[in-house]
């Protein structure tokens, strides 16, 4: 008997115990294995990182229609759950602190994610990477840097990050709760090219018009939007430039340089900057939603900067981070209450696609396989 | 208490407390289908005896563990790979029976017993490198020269930096 040998759903069986990260590793060992990491589950698995916990609480949030919330008194970083739920891609992509690492090696600029362990360790010691790197190594082990921007699987893990904000939406089905301020529990897309382009056939798409408080009639669409997306990046980045007078030790093109010369930067080695990511950097999403496209949309909008305007710098850690200051805002609205704002909030998830997906998992692990 | 006899594929019979089998929720509805403890010998065509051996003994251990609960998500199932030391022990055999144990349990429908044979399959994958992890389960690589190179590139970030 050979694990290949076993029926492929029994194969799903034994990588779904896996964590997304490692996904990337094992979907290079053989193609049936890369198969199954592209498939549906293990993109969800990767997308979505924990079990739903429907009552966590956020000021200003209309509903928690998923993903675990990142609050200031939680222990570790928002994909970190309490119910200690694996970090997902998504969870990495929507973290409070995004770190890219671009590096000009051999002529190509390379791109890597940092995973970082702790954001509120980064935050209050904000001098770096070199706490970060501990804090992740930690727990996690030395590999930090994972560079998945050319990875596979990339095409197949989407990101939707949909529309215009999804709060404040009354349900007309249910006037009594509008006039109480309550919220639609329904879930959808929310789109506002959406409304347009579909407006005629609202029916056959099973998308539903409410009015939203403001006027404006919002679509709510089940069915997973064709149109671009729209990100906003709500930086500022942080960018660490290398000194000029440092060169470049580490990258294997300049292993020709005196042995003394060898070695690792230093935090030391780089001069922080905040130059890059003032403005906010939209992603249109025009030749699709993956995450390979979305991280090749920071990648040029930062090698722009970078790597073609000063072609001194051989290397940057951005950092998009959305630091207390940013994330907290006090609503004068509502008389100075704290208003948490949640990057996330713009996300619509459709709720059914989760459920169906694991009444869909149930029956794949309950397939009765014969032997022989 | 009650006993039943299961049949291997090998025909070999093996007396067992009805409570151990039923933890195999195959032989439960068996059973219940049957209405009383039947007579004759319930054969399990797809197990063989040293297979079956090993899924009884797990039985035996865990019987009396609570049921798993019937909605219980699948992704909080797979939130830990941590697996209990006498299931540690209890796993440590070879691959083929591992593979084997995993195949009975899905066929005779232990779903404790499943999880804990993919997750010590799972634990032997991870932290590993896709060769290594082919090492460990003698998998060809089977991805072409032109794959093969982009997976080469796509290792190179693997390194430590």
């Amino acid at each position: 008997m050979h694990i290949l040998q076993l029926p492929v759903e029994l194969q799903q069986e034994i990588l779904f115990n896996l964590a997304w990260h490692e996904h990337f590793i094992a979907s290079q060992v053989c193609q049936t294995w890369a198969s199954i990491f592209t498939s549906e589950k293990f993109r969800r698995k990767r997308y979505v990182y924990d079990k739903i916990n429907p009552n966590v609480p956020l000021p200003g949030s209309p509903t928690n229609w998923g993903f675990q919330r990142y609050l200031p008194q939680d222990e570790g970083p928002p994909w970190r759950s309490r119910t200690g739920g694996e970090l997902s891609l998504h969870g990495l992509l929507w973290s409070e602190v995004l770190i890219m690492v671009l590096r000009r090696e051999k002529g190509e600029v390379k791109v890597r994610l940092l995973v970082t362990a702790d954001a509120i360790g980064y935050l209050t010691e904000p001098k770096g990477l070199g706490l970060l790197k501990q804090f992740h190594e930690k727990r996690y082990g030395r590999r930090s840097f994972y560079d998945i921007t050319d990875s596979p699987l990339l095409d197949y893990d989407k990101l939707y990050f949909w529309g215009k904000r999804a709060a404040k939406i009354p349900s007309s089905t249910n006037t009594e709760s509008t006039k109480k301020g309550s919220l639609v529990k329904r879930v959808g897309f929310l789109n506002s090219i959406t409304n347009a382009l579909h407006s005629s056939d609202k029916k056959e798409d099973k998308e539903f018009s409410e009015k939203e408080s403001d006027g404006i009639t919002p679509v709510i669409s089940e069915k997973l939007p064709t149109d671009p997306p729209v990100v906003l990046f709500r930086g500022p980045a942080r960018i660490h430039r290398l000194k000029k007078e440092k060169h470049a030790r580490y990258i294997r093109d300049f292993k020709s340089l005196p042995s003394s010369e060898h070695g690792y930067w230093t935090t030391n080695d780089f001069e922080e900057d905040y130059g890059i990511g003032a403005e906010p950097l939209h992603y249109s999403g025009s030749n699709g939603d993956n995450i390979r496209e979305f991280l090749d949309t920071i990648k040029k909008h930062l090698t722009k900067h970078l790597f073609e305007c000063e072609s001194s710098n051989l290397a940057c850690w951005c950092i998009f981070d959305a630091e207390h200051k940013y994330l907290y805002t006090y609503d004068q609205q509502l008389g100075n209450s704290l208003s948490h704002r949640d990057p996330r909030r713009n996300i619509w998830v459709r709720t059914a696609i989760l459920r169906n997906g694991e009444k869909q998992y149930k029956l794949d692990s309950l397939t009765r396989t014969r032997v022989g | 208490m009650s006993q039943i006899t299961l049949l291997s594929s090998d025909n070999v019979e093996m007396k067992v407390d009805k409570e151990v089998a039923e933890r195999s929720i195959l032989i439960k509805n068996m059973l219940e289908d049957v209405g009383e403890t039947p007579d004759q010998a319930i054969p399990i065509p797809n197990v063989n005896e040293g297979v079956l051996r090993k899924v009884i003994e797990w039985c035996e251990h865990h019987r009396n563990d609570p049921p798993p609960p019937a909605d219980e998500d699948s992704d909080s199932r797979k939130k830990s790979t941590d697996i209990e030391e006498w299931d540690q022990k209890f796993m440590q055999v070879d691959q083929e029976m591992l593979f084997e144990i995993i195949l009975a349990a899905n066929y005779l429908d232990i779903k404790p017993l499943l999880d804990v044979g993919c997750k010590t399959v799972a634990n032997m994958i991870k932290g590993k490198s896709p060769e290594e992890i082919r090492k460990t389960f003698n998998i060809q690589n089977d991805f072409t020269p032109e794959e093969e190179d982009q997976i080469r590139r796509e290792n190179e970030w693997a390194e430590d930096r």
